[in-house]
């Protein structure tokens, strides 16, 4: 098969529809109460960006939480919606009016090995008509140090549909994240 | 008050004090909310225990009890 496009930090084969750039691969080495991806990363550019993230709360037993940054200002009010459901048959979570997105169903752990690892699809951020949207799952060891995960489906709801969403912030519900990775890429429509 | 940082994309940046307020009333309010979505989950795990004993002592084996509220 003839290589018909090399694109800057991804390839482009013949056939192939979309490609994922790395935009941020950033390194949190001391403790901070939140994580924001500013505007330089998340903009017009891609209408979405695939989230990951590696966190180590400070404190044992939070939950974490996103909110969206829309006109360069975190968003803090109660317009968000989000589900999820753990895979081992434990109680769904959910809320249709929250002033923040979750993405655990059991409380995470901060002993030695415990952690968060997150993987997310942010969509329809430019959309002045379709609710942004933050959809993915998380893989952690609870306090008791046992792995659990949970797929999650965040977001916007219709009273929102119309706000352009330019940044996310990534915190726990309570202390800090005492370290961690992030990275952002871009999907390549 | 120590002082606190959020870091945005890879720059650290600190909290001012009036953000230090604003996130420590939201971890109070967190915790709260929190701690009581854990007792209502306490509270909900041992209803479902008890209802089970009384299944068992009503005669149904764990095949049935399993069968009707599906665990």
């Amino acid at each position: 098969m003839a290589l018909t496009k090399v694109l800057d930090g991804g390839t482009n084969f013949t056939g192939a529809t979309s490609s994922m750039k790395l935009l941020l691969n950033a390194t949190i080495s001391s403790a901070v109460s939140e994580y924001d991806i500013s505007s330089t990363y998340i903009n017009s550019t891609y209408n979405t960006y695939r989230i990951i993230a590696n966190l180590v709360p400070a404190t044992d037993g939070p939950d974490l939480y996103s909110r969206f940054f829309v006109g360069g200002s975190v968003h803090t009010g109660s317009d968000y919606g989000y589900e999820g459901i753990p895979m081992d048959g434990g109680g769904t979570f959910s809320a249709d009016s929250a002033a923040f997105m979750r993405h655990n169903r059991y409380a995470i752990g901060s002993d030695s090995g415990e952690a968060i690892s997150m993987e997310g699809t942010l969509m329809s951020i430019n959309s002045t008509s379709i609710p942004a949207s933050f959809v993915g799952f998380s893989h952690y060891n609870y306090t008791s140090a046992l792995p659990s995960g949970n797929p999650w489906t965040c977001g916007f709801k219709a009273s929102n549909a119309s706000d352009v969403v330019n940044g996310l912030r990534l915190y726990f519900s309570s202390g800090n994240i005492e370290s961690g990775n992030v990275q952002v890429y871009g999907i390549v429509e | 008050m120590a002082n606190r940082y959020r870091m945005v994309d890879n720059e650290l940046v600190q909290l001012t004090d009036a953000e230090k307020k604003t996130r420590q009333a939201e971890e109070a309010s967190n915790e709260k909310a929190i701690t009581e979505r854990k007792k209502a989950e306490e509270t909900k795990a041992t209803k479902k225990a008890s209802a089970i004993t009384k299944l068992k002592a009503l005669g149904l084996d764990d095949d049935e009890i399993s069968a009707l509220i599906g665990v």
